[in-house]
């Protein structure tokens, strides 16, 4: 299911879906955020926000951060790597992804190789919390997890 | 409202600083390599212009080079380096230790504020490090701006073209 398909039958059922805009440096507060956005009561999507340093491309900055325990903005997702942040994911998150008609589910969940539409508008300051991760920032092929 | 000063500009371990000015400072305004906001870039231009001073806003997200390299033209005063994203006691300390270290160059005053890091307003673990590295005042927390507006009038002696501010009556207390 798309993000968009799964806003359009919130919206028909008479739903609001919320959004915790979150992120975190380390993969085990990140993880834990993601938990509490799956047991919260409400209909919502979990995201990964990225740092800025990842934002910008400077994922040296980011992965020096990481090395000093320096507290990022957000998850830096290449600094992390592929197999580290699939790792993060790979316990499921104890939810449901959205097959049903109206989404019952406190989280979206999008499938491997799902062409959703990006949340923001450069595509890169949010990203959408996936079983598998398949979206590649534009440009980073880094990113490709 | 926290804020460090060095107690007397003029003492401490920079010693380029430029001439303290009865004149508008010439501000060199900017934010750090990683931030991409710019709503308070606008806040403290517009603050600074107030206050009768001439202003060059650099921008978001400018390379510690650029930055270094405007301030080595001598053309200012001050480097006001203002980040609300987070990461500026890390950008900030980084920026301000190679600004620094360039002692062949023109030394402005270099001041640093907004939220230095993610853990809010209660969080003053940067500021003594940040001063260490080089800026002559930390601001943190948005309070802080009345700290900063007195931190300018001391090193400016400069009469504001505006006063009062329109939003230090409503802060001040």
């Amino acid at each position: 299911m798309k993000f968009s398909q799964f806003v359009q039958a919130a919206g028909q059922a008479g739903r609001l879906v919320v959004q915790p805009r979150m992120g975190f440096a380390d993969m085990q507060t990140m993880r834990l955020g993601l938990d509490a956005v799956s047991r919260c009561n409400a209909l919502a999507v979990g995201t990964i926000t990225l740092d800025s340093y990842t934002r910008v491309g400077d994922h040296e900055s980011a992965r020096q951060a990481l090395r000093n325990g320096q507290h990022l903005n957000g998850f830096p997702i290449v600094a992390h790597g592929s197999a580290a942040t699939r790792g993060m994911l790979a316990t499921p998150l104890g939810l449901q992804t959205g097959e049903q008609t109206h989404p019952k589910n406190s989280l979206l969940v999008l499938q491997p190789g799902s062409q959703h539409a990006p949340f923001s508008k450069n595509g890169a300051s949010l990203l959408v919390i996936w079983e598998r991760p398949v979206t590649p920032l534009q440009g980073d092929k880094e990113m490709s997890i | 409202m926290q804020c460090l000063e060095m107690p007397d500009p003029m003492q401490n371990s920079v010693t380029h600083l430029q001439p303290l000015k009865q004149q508008a400072l010439r501000v060199l305004l900017t934010n750090v390599s990683s931030d991409s906001h710019t709503w308070n870039l606008v806040f403290m231009q517009l603050l600074l212009e107030f206050m009768g001073h001439d202003v060059v806003n650099l921008g978001a997200c400018n390379p510690d080079e650029l930055i270094i390299e405007r301030c080595a033209t001598g053309d200012f005063d001050l480097l006001v380096v203002s980040t609300v994203n987070g990461h500026g006691n890390i950008d900030g300390e980084r920026m301000v230790r190679k600004l620094r270290a360039r002692v062949d160059l023109p030394q402005p005053m270099a001041v640093i504020g907004g939220k230095l890091g993610i853990h809010g307003e209660g969080d003053d673990s940067h500021l003594q490090r940040l001063l260490d590295a080089g800026f002559n005042a930390v601001f943190n927390a948005a309070s802080s701006i009345l700290q900063f507006e007195s931190f300018v009038r001391n090193i400016s002696a400069r009469p504001a073209l505006a006063s009062p501010v329109p939003w230090t009556m409503g802060v001040a207390s």
